[in-house]
């Protein structure tokens, strides 16, 4: 189930809110365990058969979580971590990366079957997630929790369950037993929701539409511009897609009295790849940087160290996206340059016109999106083969026209919506409204409402007349 | 509690309870649906409820059809696609709508930019010559010439009113003749190529529709007697030839929305008209559809003129299998197989022959093969669109 469907705004939702909301207040309990079947049946939505492997890893991690709650002895508690890494791991390995491994070792010689695995939707979001409370618990910066419905709530809690952001524990372990909803809550999360639900049918689908258009065709014989005005259009519908969702995630979180991390902080406007990885997916890189960075020793260590520090997670991280060698090259290709960045042209970024920075690090980005949305190497190659000119298809002006014109006004809103309007209009009404504007003060109150209410109607429009509707990331 | 702390409580119950009674409206009215069952806009079967089972249930495609059923029923779905179209239409003036590049006085197909004009592809054709060197041992088996012709659409007529920026698909189209009349001939099949003959006449302008992807009567008309005339050519036939002296054009009075203006929801008429012909000298014929007897006709009539018409006038749209029979038995007798291009042909084709078996493979469960064998007509002619002339599915199968 996604949330821009049917099925979850006009069953799901107001059937969980039902339920949910009868229940006194007091019964947190009851709440917190209708919140978890309710969470249990969106994930069956992709496919009752995934629901056991779904709670296997809560299992795991609760019972890893146990063995290192420290009241133990720390060869118990190092187990209990190391068990949660190895089956976390080896679940995640099996399921995502078998097919990738066995094919790189036949590319040597061997003749291994390779296995056919069907990739479990939000595996790579609910391991990370299972992880980090293990190992929040053993560095003793979470207390262990004993209720496994807890547990299992946490892991499983749909708003974050299939695309993120990945919660951790720590953020969430309060409020699991001792929240409070409230009204203000519960329309914020709405006016957060409807917003990233109008960023995703509006924005992020049309930019989809243009991306997969020119992604069918072979890349051979692909023309300049429509190879621009694909990079550009996937670099448009990736960020708001992903961030739509995590807006989503947060909204729907807070309407039940969670209240979870930004995931994404306007990273278009990033002056440096450095800014850009600190301003987008925020928990992604933060698990990296907790989990896998700072235990290598990070940057306090060694240039040489460092470097291997900065390789290790940036493979990872490209590995994490995806079982396959563009991704791993995605990942690369963004280390090069944070280690550039770091030691060998921080000066000259740092002296450069603001203007001359953004442009670097956008095409930088847009180049780095190529890689991750081509299904190969070679595609990627021949896509920036046509980027940079060297198409032998012309120039494919005409398609470019033709995509700019048949969504300009969705070009025009992508354009808007990258930088941070909302956070500046917001400001200026709130310093009027300090001064004592009465208008000021309604358009802050209202203003946003109506703008939802106004994205709810356009959003559901968008549902009834489009059906290109999937999630990037469910592939994660 | 201070006012503005109660505007603000106030302004954030009435969010809640704007959003969730929205919620609710919808999900009563999506409960609630009208009985439809097709979407006469979209030309299409709206989605059905599918029967959960428990391997379905299992990998989650139940729950997939569960989304399209309820997509496809939503409340106001019509309404609201009517509405977004209007919006596309006029405020937004996107030069393509629901897929038709709208243009002042024609309605035209959008092609994808899919560059077969730069790079065709040899290899994918396999299974469509497999398919066709099957038809062909078919009709060598019953002594039948076997016809493989290629009706240009609506974009081949009105290539230059496509804007500058979108492809008419005319380089894909010289690629597609340029294959198959080097590859038909060393099969034995002849390649009759319909664009390069209409397309050099005077009276191109009359022979497609501006609002639907087929050719008019007269352009139906004038593709029977090409094809009449090749025959008579090819096998020193003297097989009848209606012109334009044997027959008179009547424009049918109804309302007629083409294909074209039926997916912008008739939010753009251009006033066209559908034409049928009267023959000068009737042949009375019966017809059987699907095996069964029905009421002869070539052009479907509606009960009155205000009823709105479309393409379905001709031969009542596209049947499975229909058999026209005139009892000349010193006339031979033709299987015309191909996409809805046909329909229109055959409102007159049965005219030059014995009897006429009609065939649409995109509806027929059979195999046109075994048809063949079994029907041994003395021609068969196989009539498709440039769009589908190289597909092995629908009329590309064996």
């Amino acid at each position: 189930m996604v949330f821009s469907s049917i099925t979850f705004l006009v069953f799901f939702m107001p059937c969980l809110l039902a339920v949910y909301y009868l229940v006194p207040a007091r019964f947190r309990s009851i709440r917190n365990y209708i919140l978890l079947v309710f969470s249990l049946v969106f994930y069956s939505f992709g496919g009752v058969r995934f629901l056991a492997l779904l709670l296997i890893s809560v299992a795991i991690n609760y019972v890893s979580g146990l063995m290192a709650a420290k009241e133990h002895r720390p060869g118990v508690r190092r187990l209990g971590v190391a068990t949660a890494c190895v089956l976390g791991i080896a679940l995640l390995g099996w399921f995502k990366y078998a097919g990738f491994f066995a094919e790189m070792i036949n590319s040597f010689g061997a003749m291994i079957p390779v296995p056919e695995v069907t990739l479990p939707i939000g595996i790579s979001f609910f391991t990370f997630q299972g992880l980090s409370y293990v190992i929040d618990v053993y560095r003793n910066d979470a207390v262990c929790q004993r209720n496994p419905f807890y547990v299992g709530l946490y892991i499983a809690l749909f708003p974050q369950l299939v695309a993120g952001p990945i919660v951790r524990y720590t953020t969430v372990s309060g409020e699991i037993e001792n929240r409070h909803e409230s009204v203000e809550d519960f329309s914020a999360g709405l006016v957060r929701f409807m917003c990233g639900l109008a960023k995703k049918m509006i924005l992020a689908n049309s930019m989809g539409e243009i991306a997969d258009a020119v992604y069918s065709q072979y890349t051979d014989m692909l023309p300049t511009g429509a190879a621009w005005i694909a990079a550009l259009a996937y670099t448009f519908q990736i960020y708001f897609d992903f961030s739509a969702y995590s807006d989503m995630a947060i909204g729907l979180g807070r309407m039940f009295g969670f209240h979870f991390l930004e995931n994404f902080n306007y990273p278009y406007i990033s002056d440096s790849i450095t800014e850009f990885w600190r301003r987008w997916h925020i928990s992604l890189s933060s698990w990296f940087r907790d989990y896998v960075y700072f235990p290598l020793g990070g940057s306090y260590c060694s240039t040489v160290k460092n470097i291997r520090n900065l390789l290790i997670v940036w493979l990872l991280t490209g590995l994490w996206h995806g079982a396959a060698w563009n991704f791993v090259f995605w990942g690369a290709w963004y280390v090069f340059f944070l280690i550039g960045e770091k030691y060998v042209w921080k000066n000259l970024l740092k002296k450069s016109p603001g203007i001359l920075k953004h442009i670097y690090t956008m095409l930088i980005v847009i180049v780095g999106w190529v890689f991750f949305r081509s299904p190969d190497l070679t595609f990627a190659g021949g896509m920036l083969k046509s980027m940079a000119g060297f198409s032998s298809a012309g120039d494919g002006l005409g398609e470019m026209v033709f995509y700019l014109l048949e969504y300009w006004p969705e070009w025009i809103l992508c354009l808007i919506a990258v930088f941070p309007v909302k956070n500046v209009l917001q400001k200026a009404l709130e310093k009027r409204a300090e001064k004592g504007s009465g208008g000021a003060y309604m358009l802050l109150l209202w203003g946003p409402k109506l703008f939802a209410l106004l994205m709810m109607a356009l959003s559901y429009l968008k549902l009834v007349t489009g059906s290109f509707n999937p999630f990037i990331y469910f592939q994660f | 509690m201070n006012r503005r702390k109660l505007i603000k409580k106030l302004s954030e119950i009435v969010m809640i309870i704007a959003v969730i009674g929205a919620m609710g409206f919808i999900l009563f009215m999506t409960i609630h649906p009208a009985d439809e069952k097709t979407s006469y806009y979209e030309n299409r079967m709206l989605a059905d409820m599918e029967k959960p089972s428990q391997e379905t249930v299992l990998d989650g495609t139940y729950f997939t059809g569960l989304e399209k059923y309820l997509a496809d029923h939503s409340a106001y779905r019509e309404e609201l696609l009517e509405l977004n179209t209007d919006a596309d239409l006029k405020l937004f003036g996107r030069p393509v709508v629901n897929e038709t590049v709208v243009g002042s006085d024609v309605l035209l197909s959008y092609n994808e930019y899919d560059y077969h004009g730069r790079d065709f592809r040899w290899d994918c054709r396999e299974p469509f010559l497999k398919n066709l060197g099957k038809v062909k041992s078919a009709a060598d088996d019953v002594g039948a010439p076997y016809y493989y012709v290629a009706v240009p659409e609506q974009h081949t007529f009105y290539a230059d009113k496509f804007p500058w920026y979108l492809d008419s698909w005319s380089e894909y189209e010289d690629l597609e003749a340029s294959y198959l009349s080097k590859l038909l001939p060393a099969y034995g099949i002849y390649f009759l190529d319909l664009r390069e003959e209409l397309m050099n006449e005077r009276n191109r302008g009359m022979y497609s529709s501006r609002v639907d992807n087929h050719f008019s009567m007269m352009g139906a008309f004038r593709a029977y007697q090409i094809i009449m005339e090749h025959i008579n050519n090819d096998f020193h036939e003297d097989l009848p030839v209606l012109y334009d002296e044997d027959v008179t054009f009547r424009r049918l009075k109804n309302p007629y929305m083409g294909s074209r203006e039926r997916k912008l929801f008739n939010k753009i008429d251009l006033d066209e008209s559908l034409y049928y012909l009267e023959l000068d000298s009737e042949i009375p014929y019966t017809r059987r559809d699907g095996g069964h007897d029905v009421n002869p006709f070539t052009f479907l009539f509606p009960d009155n003129e205000r009823e709105p018409v479309s393409y379905t006038f001709y031969m009542g749209g596209d049947i499975s299998e229909c058999v026209i029979d005139t009892d000349r038995e010193k006339l031979p007798s033709v299987l015309i197989y191909g996409d809805s291009f046909t329909n229109a042909i055959e409102c007159v084709l049965y005219t030059s022959f014995n009897r006429m078996y009609s065939v649409d493979l995109r509806y027929y469960d059979g195999s046109i093969s075994d048809y063949i064998r079994r029907t041994k007509p003395d021609y068969v002619i196989c009539a498709r669109g440039y769009s589908t002339l190289l597909e092995s599915f629908g009329n590309g199968r064996s």
